[in-house]
């Protein structure tokens, strides 16, 4: 965390709410990532997110300085976003009509670059949909916001080690979908492994339009 | 190709067949895991080689793992809609709108739970007083009544006389010497303390 960051801090604990907004507009890109990796609907990611800034502007109090406060902002993220599926009650969700798939990140004025991102985006969101919550979080951190094992273990407030053995679960899910995609929906003579992946396009594209992500993990 | 930093039990499963036991595809997934992130050390570093030289099967496996990790770190973060930021802003005030407005709701029902008891309070011992205590009570309002009457008729006498008093020539003249007889005793008693306060010389001796 920077100085002036630090300076948003203390001034929004004291309840400057100008301060606060400074924040939001830092931290809003990786959190409604988080969110909305986590969720996998724009509609909900976005009031997820600002759900969990909400939350964060209640506990400012409770924020110890010491501590990173983009770990701690992600923590509570998180939580929110654990509760939220483990309340969710399933529910259908239509690749096609993703909004989120327009606000990518990055240049996109060139329509070929912009396709093969969306389609690349859709297929590791199709992925996270299907694993377990709890595997989630460690990948989004580690992959979009490049913490380290230490910074996962104080987001979700576990250990160094049990980091190491949910992202290890979590690929270990990951490579055993693409291998499910592909053994349910190629003849039995294509090989495994290195294949899968870019099979793995070509196979969702014969699957129905509707995705129910409530299912993966709840 | 074994070496002696390894444990037998792997020497044996790597000896053993073509095709890696369960053990060694477990462990070897962990360390695909690690060497994704750059996290082996040279002993596992070490070890990951070997696997992958020996089966083929495993390095097809890390082939499709270093894919699917290509895949993840290539993908863009979502962004969130255009004016996140501000509507985020308008929910902070709205939030701090029902807060403020709940506080005051909770302490208005406090208040209110307060003096609904205070009165039930008053309006049971009323009760109590008048159903149980009745001769007390009607005792207890004739002596306030004629203490309350006493006390005005005795204020009454009192100040009448004195008023009847300052107004002859003589009670005037015996309160202005009686007036300067005790400022005069007052003076003279501060003068005896003020000498009998004051602090004796000390003489030291010196051999």
């Amino acid at each position: 965390m920077n100085e002036q960051e630090e300076r948003w801090v203390e001034k929004a604990r004291s309840g400057d709410k100008v301060a606060f907004g400074h924040l939001v507009e830092a931290y809003q890109r990786p959190v409604y990532n988080l969110t909305y990796r986590m969720l996998g609907n724009p509609e909900e990611a976005e009031d997820a997110a600002q759900e969990a800034f909400l939350r964060a502007y209640a506990r400012l109090g409770q924020y110890d300085p010491q501590r990173k406060f983009s770990t701690w902002l992600f923590s509570i993220a998180n939580h929110h976003c654990i509760d939220r599926l483990r309340k969710r009650r399933a529910t259908f969700i239509s690749i096609d009509d993703n909004p989120v798939l327009q606000n990518l990140e990055g240049d996109a004025p060139r329509p070929e670059p912009t396709a093969v991102t969306m389609e690349r985006n859709r297929e590791v969101q199709m992925l996270i949909a299907r694993m377990d919550p709890d595997y989630r979080t460690p990948l989004i951190l580690r992959y979009w916001e490049e913490y380290s094992y230490e910074e996962i273990a104080q987001t979700m407030d576990i250990t160094v080690s049990a980091v190491k053995s949910r992202l290890f679960r979590a690929r270990k899910q990951m490579a055993q979908l693409v291998n499910e995609h592909e053994a349910a929906t190629t003849p039995p003579a294509s090989g495994r492994g290195s294949q899968a992946v870019l099979q793995f396009s070509r196979i969702r594209d014969e699957e129905p339009r509707m995705l129910r992500t409530a299912l993966a993990g709840i | 190709m074994m070496t002696d930093n390894f444990p037998e039990q792997f020497n044996r499963h790597e000896t053993s067949a073509e095709t890696p036991t369960e053990a060694i595809e477990n462990e070897f997934t962990l360390l695909m895991s690690l060497a994704l992130d750059d996290l082996l050390d040279d002993e596992e570093s070490a070890r990951f080689r070997r696997y992958l030289h020996v089966y083929p099967t495993l390095a097809a496996e890390w082939q499709s793992w270093q894919k699917l990790d290509d895949m993840f770190r290539a993908t863009p973060s979502a962004m969130p809609p255009a004016g996140f930021a501000a509507d985020t802003q308008v929910r902070l005030i709205q939030y701090e709108r029902r807060r403020r407005l709940m506080w005051g709701l909770g302490f208005g029902v406090i208040l209110l739970a307060l003096w609904v008891g205070l009165m039930a309070g008053a309006v049971s011992f009323g009760a109590f007083v008048v159903i149980e205590r009745a001769e007390w009570l009607s005792n207890f309002i004739h002596f306030s009544t004629r203490a309350a009457a006493g006390i005005q008729s005795w204020w009454v006498v009192t100040a009448g006389a004195a008023d009847m008093l300052l107004s002859t020539e003589q009670a005037r003249l015996f309160m202005a010497g009686y007036l300067a007889a005790g400022l005069a005793m007052l003076a003279g008693w501060v003068l005896l303390l003020r000498r009998t306060t004051k602090a004796e010389p000390v003489f030291i001796r010196t051999a």
